[in-house]
């Protein structure tokens, strides 16, 4: 009986309490002590609550009592909890948010990078203007070549940046290096990026400064990240006025698979279209892919990416020494590329990243009657960790390895079998901590370490960078980093004494972006050391081959990107000036070298046009006159190109929803473009040095594609594709 | 006996209290509906978002508060200036989307809730986003329907993406406009019965329909 009477005492004191009304009041300020209006002010685990005023005051009552704990919230601000005791009497509350840093869509570095993505909001590019750009002609490589800080060399097609050489530029996917990023090619026949732009769904372009993460680049490194599984199954056509290809996704609740052979043949287009260059062969090309991804828990992620490439071709160039008897020079390309990675959240604080590359690449090249065979070996490994320490600070660490392997043997026509190789080992490790000073401020300290088998020599690189936020849309950054990269093939494969080449980057930024509009300054100071160079001039036996060579870079790169003002069209502008000048290699003197226009300007323009389904490009690519060297002459590097212009147009019609017709043209007027000259070793009768220009190898590349999508509701389209 | 006594006394008591909670449930979501039914500015929509937020962190093993906090996000985001604004709201009500989700991951309402944030992304960049998201919002269109073929929201929904396809490519249109038509018997029977479970979408129908008289 009496337990019954304290059951009812509980009652009646639960019903007497509730009852009693507690009036709680006052007002949500900022740090700052502006008023926000809108939070949320609630007793936790009850109904009561309300939402501030225009001026933050609040008021509401409540029936609870007793000790409780008030909550306070507001997106952009951390959360407050604090603890009340409701007794009737009205509670009086002043209360202050602290604003909450937000690492994502706060304050970023951004000095040297260019970024496209999805996923993060404030970007300059959007990956699908890489594959809708007029020049690119469907070649990442090409779609970065219109971006700030890059230098037109037609005659390579690979990536210059900012005073650097095309092998300074170092690509990597998911975070793992790619060697032979770009096809096999002959001396100025243009090469193209080997990946098709529709695999990644983001691309960090830095031009410098760059994350200790990322090491063996000396100017610029290309991050490139893959898409995770498939949207869904469905079945792709291609077919191409040079080949066409075949794809198939399979997609299920938690993998995906993908396939695609393709083949690509540009033998009857340039039977068609008349060509400047001889071509014996044209590029035949065969490539396999096969993409794997698979979610191993709710967030962990497996990627296997695998790429196979075959391709040959076979190219007849005048010699200048031999009266223009041309020389036959044939390539045979077999290149094999895996790339595994995971990444996986462990917990509220801790992330990991991982993965191993592989690269094998062959490349059997004939020159007249001579042979010489080549194979690359290429391994890289890595784990890096997230640490996200507290809400200002995270860390980035890791660590790496890189095996190499590379082999070259002669097959000369009068001399005996002779072959060389060489591998290196190298491991690498990097620390790099982002501080949060506030929503506004950034600091971003790193360093990297490596070591080198083959050399047996450590290396520090140190990294530092910051930016600040001047306003919602406005930043400045500052960058600063030591970069270095072990001596290229050519020379290392003998020459085992070779210390990497160093560089030393400055950067200052300001960057501006609201809404559609873009507009980002970049000024920098680049400076080289250790570059290789030969003993003098007209040795080359690598055996003698040193690190005295030394150079810098100076410039400033602009760009501007308005997808506003004009409805339906977005078009960008960048204009790139570097002021550089090197001793190196064969050079006697501080010179500009070949590879360097001082002006680069770019403009592409998109616009759809809705009626027509259909939508326009157009490219328009300026490089100013390029140094050469004129032995007719006195001096070095004591002539010039003339200037470089190329207008590249494209369309895309949307003929149904899963049809899209394909046509792209570059260099429409036809400018013959010359890129340089070759020299005659030795002065003709009259004692002059003959010479023959170094040019595209057509007037214009015409492209066509016609894209078929299969999927059972027939909605979807290969946009994305171009 | 005492122990019958304290254990009735208990039960009675247990339950009391439950039902006590599921009444204050009901009642707190009523008035919150009531007050949805009359908001006109952003400022009405964030002290909506934010009753229900204060449901939802109370009666957490509920999918409807998380539901009708996302909703207000939505719609936010619809009238909010400026793509980074878009984008918060947004990014907010995903976060709720995701606990409906947890709790209901075959409701056909939370599905097509999911595909009505991919649209509200979309809409926000159309030019960047529109590839991407039309894709994603569609495939969440369409299962919804696939679960409840009868559903007026999803297949309303499915309705407004395949009717701006169709008027994108220039083909007809009358396919998609008889989906959106005919989800209005639906829409009116539950305003004739209302209760708890969503039953918005009416009003936005009725937009599309018109669009599609033009």
């Amino acid at each position: 009986m009496q337990r019954l009477k304290l059951i009812l005492t509980i009652f009646a004191l639960s019903t007497v309490s509730a009852l009693g009304q507690t009036v709680i009041k006052g007002t949500v300020k900022d740090a700052k002590g502006g008023s926000i209006p809108g939070a949320n002010i609630y007793i936790k685990d009850t109904f009561d609550g309300v939402n501030s005023q225009a001026d933050g005051s609040f008021v509401f009552e409540t029936e609870e009592s007793g000790s409780h704990i008030l909550v306070v919230s507001f997106i952009g601000f951390k959360d407050i909890e604090k603890p009340i005791e409701l007794t009737g009497k009205p509670l009086v509350l002043d209360l202050i948010l602290q604003e909450e840093i937000n690492k994502l869509d706060g304050v970023t570095i951004t000095a040297g990078a260019y970024e496209a993505s999805d996923v993060k909001k404030i970007t300059v590019l959007k990956p699908l203007d890489i594959v809708t750009t007029a020049s690119a002609a469907g070649d990442i490589m090409g779609a970065i070549n219109t971006l700030p800080g890059t230098a037109t060399v037609g005659e390579s097609g690979r990536l210059f940046v900012r005073g650097g050489e095309g092998y300074e530029t170092k690509v990597f996917i998911d975070g793992l290096e790619v060697r032979n990023a770009f096809g096999a090619t002959a001396p100025n026949v243009p090469t193209r990026g080997r990946f098709s732009p529709f695999l990644f769904k983001g691309v960090t372009f830095s031009t410098g400064g760059y994350s200790a993460e990322y090491g063996q680049a000396l100017s610029s490194a290309l991050v490139l990240n893959s898409n995770d599984i498939a949207e869904k199954t469905q079945g792709d056509i291609s077919l191409m006025s040079v080949g066409g290809d075949l794809a198939y996704t399979k997609k299920w609740d938690k993998t995906s698979v993908s396939g695609k052979i393709q083949y690509t043949d540009l033998r009857p287009y340039q039977d068609l279209v008349r060509q400047f260059f001889d071509w014996e062969q044209a590029p035949v090309g065969k490539v396999g892919e096969l993409v794997f991804r698979h979610k191993v828990s709710k967030n962990g992620l497996l990627k296997v990416y695998t790429n196979i490439d075959v391709s040959n071709f076979r190219i007849r160039f005048p010699n200048i020494n031999r009266d223009g008897i041309k020389d036959t020079i044939s390539v045979d390309n077999n290149y094999a590329y895996v790339n595994a990675s995971y990444k996986d959240i462990l917990n509220k604080k801790w992330s990991i990243r991982g993965g191993l590359s592989t690269t094998y690449n062959k490349e059997k090249v004939g020159f007249n009657n001579d042979k010489i065979d080549e194979v690359e070996k290429g391994a890289h490994g890595k784990v890096a960790l997230n640490w996200d320490a507290s809400d200002k600070i995270t860390v980035n660490m890791g660590g790496e390895f890189f095996h190499k392997r590379f082999d070259r043997s002669f097959g000369l026509s009068d001399g005996p079998l002779d072959s060389f190789g060489f591998e290196d080992n190298m491991i690498g490790s990097f620390v790099e901590a982002d501080y949060f000073a506030s929503n506004k401020l950034v600091f971003r300290t790193g360093v990297r370490y490596e070591h080198s088998t083959l050399v047996n020599q450590n290396w520090v690189s140190p990294r530092l960078a910051m930016s600040y936020k001047v306003n919602d849309y406005g930043q400045f950054s500052l960058a600063y980093g030591k970069f270095l990269q072990s001596a290229q093939n050519d020379y290392a494969f003998v020459n085992r004494q070779l210390a990497p080449e160093q560089a030393t980057h400055h950067i200052f930024n300001y960057q501006y972006i609201r809404e559609n509009r873009v507009f980002r300054v970049e000024t920098y100071w680049k400076k080289y050391d250790d570059l290789v160079k030969f003993q003098s001039p007209n040795d080359f036996n690598p055996l003698n081959y040193n690190n005295t060579g030394f150079g810098e870079a100076k410039g400033v790169d602009v760009f501007w990107r308005d997808g506003k003002t004009f409805k339906g069209t977005d078009y960008w502008v960048s204009y790139s000036f570097v002021d550089s000048e090197r001793n190196y290699q064969d050079f006697n003197t501080l010179a500009t070298p070949s590879f360097l226009s001082k002006h680069n300007f770019s403009f592409v323009l998109k616009h759809m046009v809705q009626p027509l389904r259909t939508q326009f490009g157009a490219t328009y690519n300026y490089g100013s006159s390029r140094p050469f060297h004129n032995p007719n002459r006195p001096g070095f590097q004591n002539d010039r190109t003339p200037d470089y212009h190329d207008l590249s147009l494209n369309a895309a019609i949307l003929l149904k929803q899963n049809i899209i017709i394909y046509m792209s043209s570059s260099n429409i007027f036809g400018r013959d473009n010359i890129f340089g000259y070759e020299y005659a070793a030795q002065p003709n009768i009259d004692g002059i040095y003959d010479r023959q220009p170094v040019r595209q190898g057509a007037k214009r590349f015409i492209f066509l594609g016609l894209f078929i999508t299969l999927t059972k509701d027939g909605q979807e389209n290969q946009l994305e594709n171009l | 006996m005492k122990k019958i006594f304290l254990l009735i006394g208990l039960l009675v008591a247990g339950f009391a209290l439950h039902g006590q909670g599921k009444e204050a449930y009901t009642k707190a979501m009523s008035k919150a509906l009531t007050q949805m039914s009359t908001v006109k500015t952003i400022e009405d929509r964030q002290a909506v978002a934010s009753q229900f937020e204060r449901i939802a962190a109370k009666v957490d093993e509920e999918w409807l508060p998380s539901y009708y906090v996302a909703l207000n996000y939505i719609n936010m985001s619809y009238m909010a200036e400026g793509i980074s604004t878009k984008d918060k709201y947004t990014t907010k009500a995903q976060e709720f989307i995701d606990k409906a989700i947890a709790l209901e991951p075959n409701n056909a309402e939370v599905v097509a809730l999911q595909g009505f944030n991919y649209m509200t992304q979309l809409a926000a960049d159309p030019n960047s986003r529109g590839q991407m998201m039309s894709g994603k919002a569609m495939q969440q269109f369409s299962m919804a329907v696939r679960i409840a073929p009868e559903n007026p929201r999803a297949n309303m929904l499915l309705g407004q993406m395949q009717l701006g396809m169709a008027q994108f490519f220039g083909s007809p249109t009358d396919q998609p406009c008889a989906k959106v038509k005919q989800t209005i018997p639906a829409f009116e029977a539950e305003e004739a019965n209302v209760t708890l479970e969503p039953n918005w979408g009416k009003a936005m129908a009725e937009g599309i329909i018109k669009q599609c008289g033009q």
